[in-house]
């Protein structure tokens, strides 16, 4: 009989030692000893370099076996996950014991009331830093609900056009799949120097073709629908050009961007190529890839042509690649070019956030109190000690 | 107008250091006014320096708080600093400190003069600083330096000799026991803010930014010197050297972490 209680308690010994020593004080600082060369490390190597397929095969040694070691990525390698999944359990510990401390009843004996308000004051004495770290752990719950469920994504929208959200969701059932976005208009202002002052986008949200929001975003300024956010990230400037091409008796007219292809008919393209705002002081002029069954080449068409013929009359003589109607059949002419803006929105979703914003508070609370209410120290023996019950602040 | 009146700062930063430094030699209550007035005095002007580029900055139609640059920033630095030791001091008597301090914050000042790399101009922010959370994340974060700073110089004086004599090893723990504390929640603040700034400018509130990293390690390094009050020894001179390194990582997640790829380059 004595020998199976032995037993029985030798495993409940060894949790009670394994949670003294995870929980304690010590095992916190050795913690933290780890961390900070690891979070020195992940500044100063060059992170993410598995995105550009540096680490592949054929890469150097050093790479390789950095690589190999989690150390291109520490901070999701094991390296740090695990030393952080043990301060976590060393606060949960720490926690758990300010609990049981703060709802501990010292046995009814003589003296007993002493003992208790004893008890109960050292334990409100600790209240400070059971709020401390319960804030913590309430942040890093936060932080790890949005390492579970939250996305981040760009969207590039370029000025007047009208995008669905809902592809951009890595999660079913987040949105609504008739949600849609549009930019109706983007404007940017800037200072004397050329510095970009402010930059907005003026963003419409439909769902099932109604109007469900409109509303401006701005740097700092976000929109949220849904619980999605909608941040003003970047924007980037092209230019189109405004081109007519009377073809096989048809004229019609295009607002095109470089690249795109221009609808001439079933077995001719024209490709724009280029588009310059000014070419050696001759204005605007668009570069064109035509292939017909017929012919195939390249033409500039200046939008100010008429003017450079009168002072260039052997102009298309001398170069014919700057002759609009070089194609048989084909005549180019260019109205202009216009300034065509696309927005960068940055699209992001975090149910964390408010876990982590009470975390913060909580967290803040209880290093507020920590200074109103400083450890208070016993004098035993000339040598002065912490009050606390145990090995853990 | 505020770079004159910021660029005659560090001199009486400087003369109130040479005071200091001659009164440790020499002794006398003329010696000890003398660097007092020269602590007040460049406190003043450098309050007032501060104020004027605020002012100016609105003049120039790019009206913010001066705070944007390393320049500003190296200022303000130096500002909390001399500001946090001259309430510390009403409160706690800690003159003997100011020596010291005068020279740290003559430092600062003299290096944001006189750099060629740092531009002293009053310059337009770009859209992502233009916001409300600059002030109270920037100024937050430089008071928990400040009192970083002075918990460090209390633990230089603790680890040097003679340090348990005048003024007493346990005044000194406990110095830099209430700088930590006090710095910590400043600086843990700094960081909520700018983690609730980088939620709306950016669309995460922590993205592992050099700056960011480093401030976490700066965090922890203070936390842990923290707990090691609560070892049977009271941290002893560990506390000490703890807030030697932890003035280290500010320094490297204030100017260092410039020289990383990073979006809180003051490069």
């Amino acid at each position: 009989m004595a020998g199976q209680t032995t037993r029985a308690s030798l495993p409940v010994h060894w949790v009670n030692r394994a949670v003294s020593v995870v929980g304690s004080l010590r095992f916190f600082l050795l913690l933290v000893l780890l961390l900070c060369p690891l979070l020195v490390l992940s500044t100063i190597l060059p992170q993410g370099l598995h995105d550009f397929g540096v680490t592949e095969h054929g890469s150097r040694p050093v790479i390789r076996i950095l690589s190999r070691a989690g150390l291109l990525d520490p901070i999701h390698s094991p390296w740090f996950l695990v030393p952080a999944a043990l301060l976590c359990i060393n606060l949960v510990i720490c926690i758990g014991k300010r609990v049981r401390r703060f709802t501990a009843h010292p046995h009814m004996t003589p003296g007993a009331d002493d003992s208790r308000d004893r008890v109960r004051l050292s334990a409100l004495r600790s209240l400070p830093r059971f709020l401390t770290h319960l804030g913590v752990l309430i942040l890093v719950s936060g932080v790890a609900i949005g390492g579970m469920a939250a996305f981040e994504t760009t969207l590039e929208l370029p000025h007047g056009e009208t995008v669905p959200v809902a592809p951009l969701v890595p999660y079913r059932g987040l949105v609504d799949e008739g949600l849609l976005v549009r930019c109706d208009s983007f404007s940017v202002s800037h200072y004397e120097s050329g510095l970009p002052r402010e930059y907005r986008s003026d963003l419409t949200f439909f769902l099932n073709q109604e109007i469900l929001h409109q509303g401006s975003v701005f740097v700092n300024h976000p929109i949220s629908i849904n619980g999605i956010r909608f941040i003003q990230a970047h924007y980037r400037l092209d230019h189109h050009a405004v081109i007519t091409l009377a073809h096989d008796g048809q004229t019609r007219s295009f607002s095109a961007a470089p690249g795109q292809r221009l609808d001439v008919g079933p077995e001719t393209t024209a490709t724009v190529v280029r588009i310059v705002e000014n070419v050696l002081s001759l204005g605007p002029a668009v570069q064109i890839e035509f292939r017909s069954p017929r012919e195939q080449g390249s033409v500039w068409v200046f939008s100010r042509i008429e003017e450079i013929l009168e002072s260039y009359p052997e102009l298309f003589e001398e170069l014919p690649h700057l002759n609009p109607a070089m194609f048989e059949g084909s005549l180019f002419s260019l109205s202009g070019v216009e300034p065509h803006y696309t927005t960068g929105l940055i699209v992001a979703y975090d149910p964390g956030i408010p876990v982590v914003g009470a975390g913060a508070i909580v967290m803040l609370a209880g290093l507020f109190l920590t200074y109103l209410f400083p450890v208070r120290r016993a004098r035993t023996s000339g040598a002065q000690i912490p009050v606390k019950g145990g090995d853990r602040p | 107008m505020n770079i004159t009146v910021l660029n005659s700062v560090p001199l009486l930063y400087l003369a109130g250091f040479a005071f200091g430094a001659l009164l440790s030699v020499t002794g006398g209550i003329l010696l000890e006014r003398a660097r007092s007035v020269m602590l007040f005095a460049g406190f003043s002007l450098h309050t007032a320096g501060i104020l004027i580029r605020w002012i100016e900055s609105y003049a120039l139609a790019i009206g913010h708080a001066p705070l944007a640059n390393l320049y500003e920033s190296l200022v303000f630095f130096s500002w909390a600093i001399v500001f946090f030791f001259l309430v510390l001091n009403s409160l706690r008597k800690i003159e003997g400190l100011s020596t010291l301090i005068l020279l740290f914050a003559a430092g600062l000042m003299a290096w944001a003069s006189l750099a060629p790399a740092i531009d002293p101009r009053i310059q337009p922010l770009i859209p992502a600083l233009k916001s409300n959370w600059l002030i109270s994340h920037v100024t937050t974060c430089f008071l928990g330096y400040a009192s970083f700073v002075i918990a460090a110089i209390f633990g230089a004086w603790l680890l040097l000799p003679g340090s348990h004599r005048n003024p007493g090893r346990d005044t000194l723990e406990e110095r830099i026991y209430q700088c930590c504390v006090i710095g910590f929640i400043f600086f843990t603040i700094g960081i909520m803010t700018g983690s609730v700034w980088a939620h709306y400018a950016w669309g995460r509130y922590w993205g592992w930014d050099p700056k960011e990293t480093w401030a976490l390690i700066t965090w922890l390094i203070y936390a842990a010197a923290l707990h090691t009050r609560f070892l049977p020894d009271r941290g002893g001179k560990r506390f000490a050297v703890l807030t030697l390194i932890g003035l280290a990582s500010i320094m490297f997640t204030f100017l260092g972490v410039n020289y990383l790829p990073g979006l809180h380059s003051y490069l």
